[in-house]
């Protein structure tokens, strides 16, 4: 396969993917066309790997992870932004639950956000986001545990200060 | 909803539809990669000019093969290497695809008449088991050699260098009396010779223990 056609076939996911990742569609959209470049450049090594549209992933994941670290940036949410929702009348609870965790999510390190989403967005195994990490099962694991606590931990008192208002 | 993990898929879910369509994202892409690839050729034949001291004219291709663009290409069979070299140009550039492939290599192209200063490096004993075999088949069609990377030590250097090593002559370009010949044809590189170096007519390939250092121009 040519890189044409590979990056024409790849670019949904990638960019879905993208999105996900960092939560912004222009970021994700930034991000995909350097990890492109990337490829394009190292296409004739790439196209011989066994999947090649997991190369391209992880490219995009370290995309991102460099951008984080180059601009120090962080999706930071503001605790005002949160009460906004939270407490958006206009909103079911479902909704505001979800905007919630989308929120929230900005609020986890950049590892512990890639873990969540190659798990449970991809649906990888944990052996494949540890290869695509560059990284061991455990750290993996510990990523994504904290992750999901931390989720916990602020979805729980939330519910709870909720039901207290109530 | 109470699960944190299927809320989270439901979030995923819905950020995914967020996604940009990217029309011209990958003409874009190809065309910012064309250009990043120009430049790095571009650096890599300044570099290999001004190391060896030579004018870009010295550089031009005295074999010829490929798509006629390509001076070499390196590609991964299995647990070998195959490295092609269509013309003696862009070391730089292999020297680079090499390592991407995690291997440490001296890639060094003479000018005509003019060889590496001696002595140059410390041969190691693993050539012919790093060096599967060399072909050159025919000069019009370039060099093909195969690699096992497993087989190098961990500071080992894989010197590759456009040399004629003639058993009768003297040890050209700094490499020992190869231990294996080949004319233009090709074959299997004997390992159980030990040779220090492994030669067709053209090029040679040898393994150095540790770094090879700059090679110093000096006649033939």
């Amino acid at each position: 396969m040519d890189f044409e056609a590979f990056a024409q076939s790849q670019k949904p996911k990638l960019l879905r993917y993208a999105t996900v990742l960092t939560g912004d569609p222009h970021l994700a959209e930034d991000i995909v066309q350097d990890a492109l470049v990337r490829l394009y450049v190292k296409w004739r090594r790439v196209s011989k790997t066994d999947r090649p549209e997991l190369y391209a992933r992880r490219v995009v994941t370290r995309e991102f992870l460099a951008l984080r670290r180059r601009k120090a940036t962080k999706l930071t949410v503001l605790q005002r932004d949160i009460d906004d929702v939270r407490h958006e009348p206009d909103h079911g609870e479902q909704a505001a639950d979800r905007d919630e965790m989308s929120l929230l999510l900005g609020q986890l390190s950049d590892r512990q956000r890639a873990v969540l989403v190659l798990r449970y967005y991809e649906g990888l195994a944990d052996k494949e986001i540890a290869e695509l990490l560059s990284c061991s099962v455990g750290t993996v694991y510990s990523h994504a545990s904290s992750g999901l606590a931390a989720l916990r931990r602020v979805v729980r008192s939330d519910s709870m200060s909720v039901r207290r208002g109530k | 909803m109470n699960d944190t993990e299927d809320q989270l898929r439901e979030t995923f879910a819905r950020q995914a539809e967020l996604a940009p369509s990217g029309d011209d994202l990958v003409a874009t892409s190809m065309q910012r990669g064309r250009s990043r690839i120009r430049r790095r050729r571009g650096m890599a034949t300044l570099s290999l000019a001004g190391a060896l001291g030579i004018g870009l004219a010295v550089g031009a291709p005295i074999v010829q093969g490929g798509d006629g663009s390509q001076a070499f290409a390196v590609e991964q069979h299995g647990a070998n290497l195959t490295v092609k070299i269509y013309r003696f140009d862009d070391a730089a550039g292999l020297q680079q695809q090499l390592a991407d492939h995690g291997v440490t290599a001296k890639v060094v192209y003479t000018p005509k008449g003019q060889g590496c200063k001696l002595p140059w490096f410390t041969p190691s004993h693993r050539s012919g088991q790093v060096v599967q075999t060399i072909t050159p088949q025919d000069f019009k069609q370039g060099y093909s050699l195969t690699i096992r990377p497993s087989e190098l030590a961990t500071h080992d250097t894989l010197v590759i260098v456009n040399a004629d090593l003639n058993p009768d002559r003297r040890a050209v370009n700094g490499l020992p009396k190869p231990h294996a010949q080949y004319g233009e044809s090709s074959g299997s590189i004997d390992s159980s010779g030990k040779p220090h170096a492994v030669s067709a007519r053209g090029i040679s390939v040898a393994v150095a223990q540790g770094n090879v250092p700059n090679c110093q121009l000096v006649d033939d």
